[in-house]
């Protein structure tokens, strides 16, 4: 049998996380009133990343249906250079 | 398939996941969810019965960082604040076996220049601590749920790179160190600051199978 060790998680938490630590400039973030994942995801990364909103502020969400968001998505992630993470086989 | 790992899900998005993780009582593997907590869960799946045991305690459960923590006040005062985001494993009798809650705007302990994925709060249920009960339920509930917040961290362009304040005990040094956190700074009450960098975290999610 593995060993507890191996997976020891302890409890985290507790601790107020210094003002210095939260980036200031994020925006739009605190009660943004999406439903969708795909609003939060794209929401997110326009706020986490500045460079992101120079090309892509100005589309409207509410006027895109799915598809054209999930491509607006992958456009975002590519342009920050992120790859689609697998999904693990058995 | 390793113990505890994510198998069938698209995890660079908020879809559910399964998770699978080890049942102690029947020495097999078993597969849960990963799931959005909600105030209903975190109310009726965890505050009200995690700190019940029906089992012998070989630990003092009044003694653990979390007992007066109350899971529906943290969702309630999160669930519509996007820097948040709060998630459980969830296993198919419907009991939450773990929870984490994060923030996704924060900078690192290393670099201020550097953004981050701050864990704020992780627990396994009371009842998979094996220093807590005699007989725990399920193993790989923390760590997978650690890994859910690299992985997002990863989705969000944050490279993976986690932060979090934790005990200095051995055995939790010895936990995040074999993940590859870094140890930052000490807090005068004990606590110590842990950082997993964009490096160590992309070596974690490769050994998954996510890169």
């Amino acid at each position: 049998m593995p060993s507890f060790d191996d997976d020891f998680v302890p409890v985290v938490g507790g601790v107020e996380l210094p003002g210095s630590q939260v980036r200031r400039g994020i925006v739009g973030l605190e009660s943004s009133g999406v439903q969708t994942d795909l609003d939060r995801d794209i929401l997110r990364l326009l706020a986490l990343h500045p460079r992101l909103r120079v090309r892509f502020r100005k589309r409207n969400l509410a006027a895109m249906d799915a598809l054209t968001k999930q491509t607006l998505l992958e456009d975002m992630r590519d342009m920050l250079g992120i790859r689609p993470l697998r999904t693990p086989g058995p | 398939m390793k113990q505890g790992s994510v198998s069938n899900t698209v995890v660079n998005d908020r879809v559910p996941g399964v998770i699978r993780l080890f049942d102690l009582w029947h020495a097999a593997p078993c597969e849960a969810r990963r799931v959005p907590l909600s105030r209903y869960l975190a109310a009726e799946r965890i505050d009200k019965v995690w700190w019940k045991f029906d089992g012998p305690l070989i630990g003092r459960p009044e003694a653990e960082g979390d007992r007066d923590w109350e899971w529906r006040k943290v969702v309630a005062l999160r669930r519509s604040d996007l820097r948040w985001e709060s998630l459980a494993v969830q296993t198919p009798d419907k009991e939450i076996q773990g929870a984490i809650s994060y923030r996704i705007d924060t900078s690192s302990f290393l670099d201020p220049e550097v953004p981050t994925v701050y864990v704020d709060r992780l627990a396994a249920a009371p009842r998979n601590r094996p220093w807590l009960v005699d007989t725990p339920r399920y193993r790989g509930v923390g760590s997978r749920l650690l890994l859910a917040a690299v992985c997002h961290s990863y989705a969000l362009g944050l490279g993976g790179r986690v932060s979090l304040i934790s005990l200095p005990s051995p055995r939790t040094r010895a936990f995040y160190q074999r993940r590859g956190f870094r140890t930052v700074n000490p807090y005068i009450d004990g606590m110590m600051e842990y950082e997993l960098e964009d490096q160590a975290a992309q070596a974690w999610l490769r050994e998954e199978g996510y890169l």
